[in-house]
């Protein structure tokens, strides 16, 4: 999980040609046929990130490059195929739950050493967990993911059991997520800032030799490496033998950087640079992200959008498909539900998410909205002009662009769209129960539907949108998926669950994320993780 | 002048805390919650922190006490030499800037270097270059420079000699080489200014009456400008350059963000995004104390160029040397 967008598994071109992958290329990426067809050992690795990191420990708070160093440098105690959502054994090489989820036992693996060389054993993976509680505000998202930790209980010496005081059936998606990586020991008696300084120490198939900005940073692969993921191709040693990472935060030197070869894998792209670098024959590394579809939703604190019949509107004037082909040229999908398309808990509702611009006039009449003024903004009995407005901090150039479009469909139903652009800072001001805006846009990525349960029920003030304005059938629903630890129950009540959201309006989605990375003609084997992070144990030059 | 040079570190010193004062008082006026922007969860974000780990850090940041208090405590620390650490790393801010600081140093020496050898070559040309139509062609150049922003200079260097020649690296703090392109973005603006200046104080200098007197003693135009109008012409060109190195970070913030190198002026543009204070206000110490070294030294160099000028510290005067002095007392 992270709060900033990452993307689904999708493989660089010439691993389609060795065809040995697991991951499925989605979407237009690239497939060059460059390359060589078996693993090359040896070499440097340059890798441009756009995002300098703040923070290298993976237990705090969430960072996408930051992340993508520790999914290199740590491993976690299951992992989740990209393409079924099954979650598959990795440091724990089996599990069980008990009946009502509030205890999960682990059963680790034997051989597993930190590069430190001491021995994974279940006090580790104890103590992993009792300092993620304790960082509390710096590790929020472990912390959340532990949220009722009772405790975990040393059984033997290869076996933990982690209890809960309260139902936590997303526990067992959350032991794959990077905030629950398992560090060393000896990493975690340190001080929670030297850590963040890059004094991190894994299980992982390279260790992080320098991290040190004027020495560069530097990832050396680990010899002795043997129990890399059942995801990872390569289970071994890294087929390179470091991996050097620069900062670009300008996105058109990183694109330029990919394309004439200066790094050899360029991550985050912005989109805007998307078609030249494809032009220029690099590979294109498309992920759609694993996440809800990106939303436009009501912020029920309003009194505007407290009626049900003017968020329906909303999604019925809201033509989609017309959206993502103007930005992003093809590159991503409409919304066809809750969740985007990658998302286990994804559920085909496009239905309800046809475009219906006469349906939406229908529904605000009935609600009262029946005059239209001469600017074609609709009025109610009141005077009041149907008028919403949005704070959005503009930056990438997709949401502003999309927000626009929006601008335009909604007029066509006599809807005004206030866009007001907001800096960083000015919307850490409010909460999403108190701002001044009626509707906002927001993403989550989480492979399970328990990004549902936090997100759209009312149980979290923090996380919440329907925090103080409770739905008794949403929350209901909600609170069962958390005691539910059965794939298919769940599944099903996140089914019932996206239908009601629909229905009631509590959410727009308008489509699903995508990200893009871009990798030189010369590099082979990089495919992603679940949320779109490279996966460099596989990588080689070739 | 032991005394002019200590009165003159007290008044910086006055400079630095009115700086840091008046920073305070523009964050605070200034939306924006660092507590919040340092849990990632600005503004609508949902899945951001809890209210109580929100109130826990900014209790343990010192941000929940009255104003007067933070800004009284903030005193307190710089004045016992602890800037504090950084919010959105967690790592001592002296720490952070030691890290960067080499960086921009590199990139700064580097660039105005580059100006003032380039302001040097367009300018003699300018009127040495036989032929009135070439001069003016190369006093003409140094308008162009003044004309490109340093970013676009910095955007069309990339494409052609990064992404299209290979000459360059795009991007990074590795070694001569990576310098090279953001030197050349940040200096051909200043280089275009510098030119500018020296080439109209030569021309000046060229009419003056020693410049009659030493062509009519036989010496020849090349050595009349070398000799004679340069250093002349190279008193406003000096007082420019102190300017320069002040606002070096300036140019920075741009330029270093363009090539990825992880300078002070990347660190400033972050700072103030995150409104990481402890950072910002050390950042706005080092700058602020940096300009004050510098004009100081110019001030004190300046005599040792033009005799003719009355240092300042005899004068009593405490600004900056007064250029119109110049024509006075020739």
């Amino acid at each position: 999980m992270s709060l900033r967008p990452t993307r689904r598994t999708a493989l660089v071109g010439a691993a389609l040609a060795a065809g040995t992958m697991l991951a499925a290329c989605s979407g237009p990426a690239a497939s060059e046929e460059t390359g060589s067809d078996s693993p090359v050992q040896g070499g440097t690795l340059e890798v441009g990130f756009s995002e300098d990191i703040e923070n290298y420990d993976p237990h705090q708070r969430p960072q996408l490059t930051a992340r993508t160093i520790s999914r290199q440098i740590a491993d976690t105690l299951t992992d989740q195929d990209p393409e079924t959502g099954e979650i598959l054994p990795w440091l724990a090489e089996s599990w069980e739950v008990n009946e009502d989820s509030t205890a999960f036992t682990f059963h680790l693996r034997d051989d597993v050493t930190f590069s430190d060389g001491t021995a994974l054993d279940a006090a580790a993976v104890a103590a992993n967990f009792d300092r993620i509680v304790d960082l509390g505000p710096l590790a929020y998202i472990g912390a959340g993911l532990l949220r009722n930790y009772d405790g975990s209980e040393v059984v033997d010496e290869r076996t933990v059991t982690v209890r809960f005081t309260e139902p936590n059936a997303q526990f067992l998606q959350a032991t794959a997520v990077q905030s629950l990586s398992i560090l060393a020991p000896a990493t975690l008696e340190l001080d929670p800032e030297q850590v963040a300084a890059g004094d991190v120490i894994g299980s992982g198939p390279f260790v992080l030799t320098s991290y040190d900005p004027n020495e560069g940073i530097t990832l050396t692969a680990r010899e002795d490496y043997a129990w890399g993921s059942p995801l990872y191709e390569n289970d071994g040693r890294a087929h390179v033998d470091e991996i050097h990472v620069s900062f670009i935060p300008e996105a058109t030197t990183l694109a330029g950087a990919v394309a004439s070869g200066q790094v050899d894998y360029g991550y985050v792209l912005a989109a805007s640079t998307v078609p030249t670098l494809e032009a220029g024959g690099a590979q294109v590394v498309t992920t759609q992200m694993p996440a809800i579809a990106i939303p436009v939703v009501p912020l029920l604190h309003q009194e505007i959008v407290q009626d049900a019949n003017v968020r329906r509107a909303l999604s019925l004037a809201t033509d989609r498909q017309a959206i993502v082909d103007t930005v992003f040229e093809g590159r991503a999908r409409p919304a066809t539900g809750v969740l985007s398309t990658t998302n286990p808990g994804y559920v085909d509702l496009s239905e309800e998410l046809a475009y219906n611009l006469d349906g939406a006039i229908a529904l605000l009449e009935s609600s009262g909205w029946d005059e239209v003024g001469t600017d074609g903004i609709r009025t109610n009995a009141d005077g009041d002009r149907l008028s919403l407005e949005i704070r959005y901090v503009p930056g990438g150039g997709d949401t502003e662009l999309m927000l626009q479009l929006l601008q335009q469909q909604w007029a066509q139903a006599g809807i005004e769209f206030v866009l007001t652009p907001v800096t960083d800072a000015e919307s850490s001001e409010y909460t999403i129960h108190d701002s001044p805006a009626d509707v906002t846009t927001w993403s989550q990525t989480r492979a399970d539907p328990d990004v549902l349960r936090t997100v759209y029920s009312s149980f979290y003030e923090n996380q919440s949108f329907l925090f103080g304005h409770a739905d008794a059938d949403v929350d209901g629903l909600l609170d069962e998926l958390q005691r539910t630890i059965d794939p298919q129950e769940r599944l099903d009540i996140s089914e019932q669950v996206q239908h009601l959201l629909l229905e009631r309006g509590y959410t727009v989605p308008i489509y699903d994320r995508v990200q893009f990375a871009g990798a030189a003609a010369g590099l082979s084997g990089v495919h992603t993780d679940l949320e779109g992070k490279p996966l460099f144990v596989d990588a080689w030059l070739g | 002048m032991l005394r002019y040079v200590l009165r003159r570190l007290v008044q910086a010193l006055i400079v630095l805390w009115g700086a840091v004062t008046v920073s305070f008082a523009v964050l605070q006026l200034t939306p924006g919650d660092p507590v919040r922007i340092m849990l990632g969860g600005a503004g609508d974000a949902a899945a951001a922190a809890s209210p109580e780990q929100v109130a826990a850090l900014r209790a343990e940041l010192g941000l929940d006490l009255p104003l007067w208090q933070q800004y009284l405590d903030f005193l307190g620390r710089v004045l016992t030499g602890d800037l504090g650490t950084a919010y959105s790393t967690g790592q001592p801010v002296t720490a952070e800037i030691a890290q960067a600081l080499p960086v921009t140093v590199e990139l700064g020496v580097a660039a105005i270097a580059t100006s003032v050898v380039a302001a040097l070559v367009f300018a003699l040309l300018g009127v040495l270059l036989p032929g009135a139509g070439l001069r003016s062609l190369f006093q003409s150049v140094t308008v162009l420079g003044v004309a490109m922003p340093s970013f676009w200079v910095a955007i069309v260097a990339l494409q052609l000699f990064s992404f299209r020649l290979g000459w360059f690296p795009a991007f990074g703090s590795d070694g001569v080489v990576a310098v090279v392109l953001p030197a050349l973005a940040m200096a051909v603006l200043t280089a275009g200014t510098l030119a500018q200046v020296l080439t109209r104080g030569l021309k000046d200098a060229l009419t003056e009456p020693y410049a009659d007197t030493a062509r009519a003693k036989g010496l020849s135009e090349v050595r009349v400008v070398l000799g004679h109008a340069l250093r002349n012409a190279s008193l406003p060109v000096f007082t420019m350059v102190g300017m320069m190195v002040g606002g070096v970070l300036g140019g920075a913030a741009i330029v270093e963000t363009i090539f990825g190198r992880q300078g002070v002026g990347q660190l400033f543009v972050e700072a103030v995004r995150a409104h990481d204070f402890p950072l910002i206000q050390a950042l706005i110490i080092l700058t602020g104390g940096v300009f004050v070294l510098v004009t100081l030294a110019v001030d004190l160099l300046y005599p040792l160029i033009d005799p003719r000028v009355v240092a300042p510290y005899r004068s009593g005067r405490t600004g900056g040397v007064d250029l119109t002095a110049r024509t006075e007392v020739a």
